[in-house]
Formats: C-alpha cells, sequence, structure tokens
C-alpha cells in the first residue's frame, strides 16, 4: 500500500509540474482565449522563426486559431497586406511614404537585426574599415598582410539567398556591391560560426545575437558590434523589423501583434538572434 | 478443390495482389515526383527562360542564374568519390571472400554493415572539423572545403553500398562453385579471378549503379564539405556547388523567382543524371 500511495503521490507530482509549466507564460496567451478565426501572414525571411515560435505557441494554446506564414520578402509583404490578402505583412526595411499613403498601412518594429563582421579567434586583426570589408568581399584585398595580418591568403564565407543576415550585410555595407564567386557559402549563422572557428585566415558574418567566444566579431569603423551598439544606432550594419497592418488592426491580429511585442515574443526574437525592440 | 487447397490458393493471390500493389505504388511515387517536377519546370521552359539557366554565372544579384557549374560541380564530385571507392569496396570483397582469414573477414563485413547505418549528416559534420582543416594545413591552399573534401567524404559514404553489393554476389559465387575450381586444381587466386569474379559480375555492376547513384544524389556531405561556390573549380581544392547542395541553399527564397525556379530543373537534372547512368550502365553490361 506504501508503494501505491508513492505512485499517487508522484503523479500529483508530475500532474502539477505539467500545470505549472504549462502555466508559466499562460498570462501572455489568455489574450487568445475564446478567439477563432485564420491570420495570414508573408513578407520578409527574417521574421519567419519569430513569426512560427509565437504562431505554434498560439495555436497549441488554442487550435481553433489558425495562423499561416509565407516568404516573399519586404516586397510581397506590402503588396500582399496592402491589397488585403493578408492580415500581417512583415518588412525589413521601414515602408515608403507612399506605401503609407497608398495603402494606408500602420508599422510594428518589432526587433532589430544586426549583422557582425567575424574572424577567427587568432586572428590579430580586430579592427576594419567599410571599404576595407568591401575590398575583401569583392576580392579586391585577397591577402591578410595588406591589413596588417600575417601572410596568408584570405578565405571569404558567405551566406545563401534566402539569408536575412546576408541580406543586411550586402545592403547596409556592401552597399550591394559584388562578392566575389569563389567564396564558401554557408547555409546558416551555425555553420558560419564552424567554418570561421575552423578558419584561422577565414572571414565572414553572422547576425549578432550568434556572436560567441568560438569567433572573434570586429569592430567596424571603431564600433563594437555588440547588442547594445546596436540597439543605441552607434553600430550601423542593423535593420529594424517590422510588421504592418492595413489600418488599426483589430481582433486576432491586434492580439498577434500584442504578443509578439511582449515578454514572449521578446523570448523568441532574441532566441532567433535579434534584439528584441519595446 | 478441398477447403485447404482453396484456402491455400486464396492465400496466395491475396499475397500476390498485395505485392502487386506494393509494385503499383512505388512506381506511381516515381512518376508523381517527375510529374510534378515537370509542371514545375513547364512555364519556364514555355517562355524560354530555361536558357538563362544553361549558362555559366550564377549570381542573382546581378540576374545571372546560370547552373552549369553546379552540373560540373556534381559531376566532378561524384565521379571522384566513386572512382576512390570503386576499388576500395571491390578489394575488401576479395579480402572477405577468399583472401583473408575468414573469421577477420567476417568482421570485416560485419563492420561495412554498421557503416551502412551511420547517418551522413555524421559524418559532414566530423569532416567538417577535421578533415576540412587538415587538407587546408597540408596543401595551403584555400579554406579545405572543397571538391576534395567533398569526394573524400562520400567516398566513405559509398563504399559499403558498393561493398555490400559486391560482397553480396561474390559470397554467393563462392558458395556454388569454390570447392569445384579448388577441387580442379585451382590456386585460391585463380579461382577468385576466373570464376569467382565473373559469376558474381551482376554484383560488380549493381555495386557501380547504386553506388554512383549514392554519390550524386547526396545532399548534406557536399553542402558541408565542397565549399558552395558556384564556380568551376580550377583544382580539386577549390569549392564547388553540386545540384543538390544548390537544391538546399536555393529553396528558401522568393517563389517568384528564377533562382527559385532553378532548383526544379536542377531536381529533374539529377534524375536525368541517374536514370542515363543507369540505362548507360544495362546496356554496356548486356
Amino acid at each position: 500500500m506504501v508503494v501505491v500511495r508513492n505512485v499517487r503521490v508522484l503523479g500529483l507530482l508530475v500532474l502539477a509540474c505539467a500545470v505549472f509549466c504549462v502555466s508559466a507564460h499562460a498570462g501572455e496567451l489568455d489574450r487568445f482565449q475564446g478567439m477563432e478565426g485564420t491570420l495570414d501572414i508573408a513578407g520578409g525571411t527574417a521574421h519567419i522563426p519569430v513569426m512560427k515560435e509565437a504562431a505554434q505557441k498560439i495555436m497549441t494554446f488554442n487550435p481553433r486559431i489558425k495562423i499561416t506564414i509565407a516568404a516573399g520578402g519586404s516586397g510581397v509583404g506590402v503588396q500582399k497586406v496592402g491589397e488585403g490578402m493578408v492580415g500581417i505583412g512583415n518588412t525589413g526595411r521601414a515602408l515608403s511614404q507612399a506605401e503609407i499613403e497608398k495603402f494606408g498601412l500602420k508599422s510594428f518594429p518589432f526587433a532589430i537585426d544586426g549583422v557582425a563582421v567575424a574572424v577567427n579567434p587568432e586572428n590579430p586583426i580586430s579592427e576594419l574599415t567599410s571599404s576595407q570589408v568591401q575590398d575583401i568581399f569583392s576580392g579586391k584585398i585577397k591577402n591578410w598582410k595588406d591589413l596588417g595580418g600575417k601572410d596568408a591568403i584570405i578565405n571569404l564565407y558567405t551566406r545563401d539567398e534566402a539569408s536575412g543576415t546576408r541580406e543586411v550585410f550586402w545592403d547596409i555595407l556592401l552597399k550591394k556591391g559584388q562578392v566575389d564567386k569563389s567564396a564558401n557559402v554557408v547555409a546558416s549563422n551555425g555553420a558560419m560560426k564552424l567554418a570561421l572557428s575552423k578558419d584561422p585566415n577565414g572571414i565572414g558574418y553572422v547576425g549578432i545575437g550568434h556572436v560567441d567566444k568560438t569567433i572573434k566579431a570586429v569592430k567596424l569603423e571603431g564600433t563594437i558590434p555588440s547588442q547594445q551598439n546596436a540597439a543605441e544606432g552607434s553600430y550601423k550594419v542593423t535593420r529594424k523589423l517590422y510588421m504592418n497592418t492595413k489600418g488599426e488592426p483589430e481582433g486576432l491580429t491586434k492580439a498577434f501583434v500584442e504578443y509578439v511585442k511582449g515578454p514572449d515574443g521578446a523570448v523568441f526574437i532574441e532566441k532567433s538572434g535579434y534584439i528584441p525592440l519595446k | 478443390m478441398n477447403s485447404a487447397g482453396s484456402m491455400r490458393w486464396f492465400f496466395y493471390e491475396t499475397v500476390k495482389m498485395a505485392l502487386l500493389l506494393c509494385a503499383l505504388f512505388s512506381s506511381f511515387l516515381v512518376l508523381t515526383i517527375l510529374g510534378f517536377l515537370s509542371y514545375f519546370m513547364a512555364p519556364i521552359i514555355v517562355n524560354g527562360e530555361f536558357r538563362e539557366l544553361l549558362a555559366t554565372i550564377w549570381n542573382p544579384a546581378s540576374d545571372s542564374f546560370g547552373i552549369v557549374p553546379m552540373i560540373i560541380g556534381s559531376l566532378c564530385v561524384s565521379f571522384t568519390a566513386v572512382i576512390l571507392a570503386y576499388p576500395l569496396a571491390a578489394g575488401l570483397s576479395y579480402y572477405c571472400n577468399g583472401i583473408g582469414p575468414q573469421f577477420l573477414g567476417n568482421k570485416l563485413i560485419k563492420l561495412i554493415e554498421f557503416m551502412v547505418c551511420i547517418p551522413t549528416v555524421v559524418y559532414a559534420f566530423i569532416s567538417a572539423i577535421l578533415l576540412a582543416p587538415m587538407l587546408r594545413s597540408i596543401f595551403q591552399h584555400g579554406s579545405g572545403f572543397s571538391w576534395l573534401a567533398a569526394s573524400l567524404t562520400l567516398t566513405i559514404l559509398v563504399l559499403p553500398t558498393i561493398f555490400l553489393m559486391i560482397n553480396t554476389s561474390m559470397k554467393e559465387a563462392n558458395h556454388k562453385f569454390r570447392v569445384l575450381a579448388l577441387s580442379l586444381g585451382m590456386t585460391q587466386a585463380q579461382a577468385l579471378a576466373w570464376v569467382i569474379t565473373p559469376q558474381a559480375r551482376t554484383g560488380f555492376k549493381v555495386g557501380l549503379i547504386l553506388g554512383s547513384a549514392r554519390a550524386v544524389g547526396d545532399t548534406i556531405i557536399s553542402l558541408m564539405l565542397a565549399g558552395n561556390a558556384a564556380q568551376f573549380p580550377d583544382s580539386m581544392l577549390d569549392s564547388v556547388r553540386t545540384l543538390t547542395a544548390h537544391i538546399a541553399l536555393v529553396v528558401a527564397t522568393d517563389s517568384k523567382s528564377l533562382a527559385y525556379q532553378s532548383i526544379f530543373f536542377c531536381g529533374l537534372l539529377l534524375c536525368g543524371i541517374s536514370a542515363i547512368s543507369n540505362l548507360g550502365l544495362r546496356m554496356v553490361s548486356k
């Protein structure tokens, strides 16, 4: 009988744990209580991990809500939300005045996506200028010694076409300049870190949230690429991520925007390597 | 017909039907995949955009969508791997079927059978942290992520596939003819060369087909090791991009772009390469 009782106590404990875990963030999800319907989201690729995570939590909490997420890029995001085909259109850039006026859109910035240029921790170089980075990636500078480092050929690492990190780096730092075609292409921030941590002559770039001690983030124009500098604006290779709605959001759309901008959203944003915006 | 007999007949017919359904379903799946690929390809064939894909420069930023470097990359990487793996697999099979001591041979077979179960991503990851840096420091050229790194890793991947095919048919031939050949006064080596090998030729053929197909079709190894630069390699230490890695890298892009369309073409090409090599080998070996 003692055994049976123990099993019962154990069962209660497990149940209590389960209830407790579920309810840890339930306060945030409560706004979806009793809601019903479908929310379609489209646009920027960088947003997708955050949107997915939020959607998953919401749909698990309330199965009567259905949220679909499509990529397509910022342009598609504006177009679709403007024409009323989706509830939220994501963009990796601020909307132009023309877009706001034409469609009557409202923007909700929710995260900062910053990109750091990174090298192997053994590399003596720890500071570069924008034009040096441009010359390195275009293949004009080929040897580390031209930058004051040791005599070794520079190995370039870049990201795949679909990468939001690549988009920021290429748009803002390279000013849409050419990337040498001999550059190695890696498929994720993780793969980039792995490659750079093993290659003493490599150079690449990662989302600021992914910087750790396995790689060295170089100072750009004298500024450390830190979360703080990116948030303050002194580090320039950043962009904001926006959700856009047609007019003032209502119902499920409003709840979703609030959820992503709330404490739960902040967790997802950090997990995806971005900096949450209040 | 008595009842036991009709029961047996009924059972036999049911099994036959079930097997036929399995076969039909598998063929249906293959045809569906080909059908879908063609369906997605159709628009760019009709409006002539596929000609842009058959170019030599891949640079979506300047509207160049040539996938020829990827075709060359795939062929280079997989061909080298098969060239390396095939003699190794054949040699191992001879060792396990008569040249080497039996107890060691059996252990080797067990080991190689185990190799088949190792997920490719494990090979790829270990090579990425060990082999690529090693190649870089030995040759002092490039990053180590290269045609050579991918081929060497693929060699380990396709070796068991080829070996098991050859080994199985060699074992069977051994079982049937070895004692006969030895009793006719042949030495062990003569028996292997003149009796067993010709008898096991199906295994040698199938091993080549399956090994090549695996080498061309593998994605994660080339994605993690070949470097993925869309260029024509000057040496085996240069970074290359295979068709499979290209699909993996481009699949998440804007679905309206020609870059995205290109991956269906890559898929069709991959199917084509397998089909042609398969048919070609069958014709040659008839």
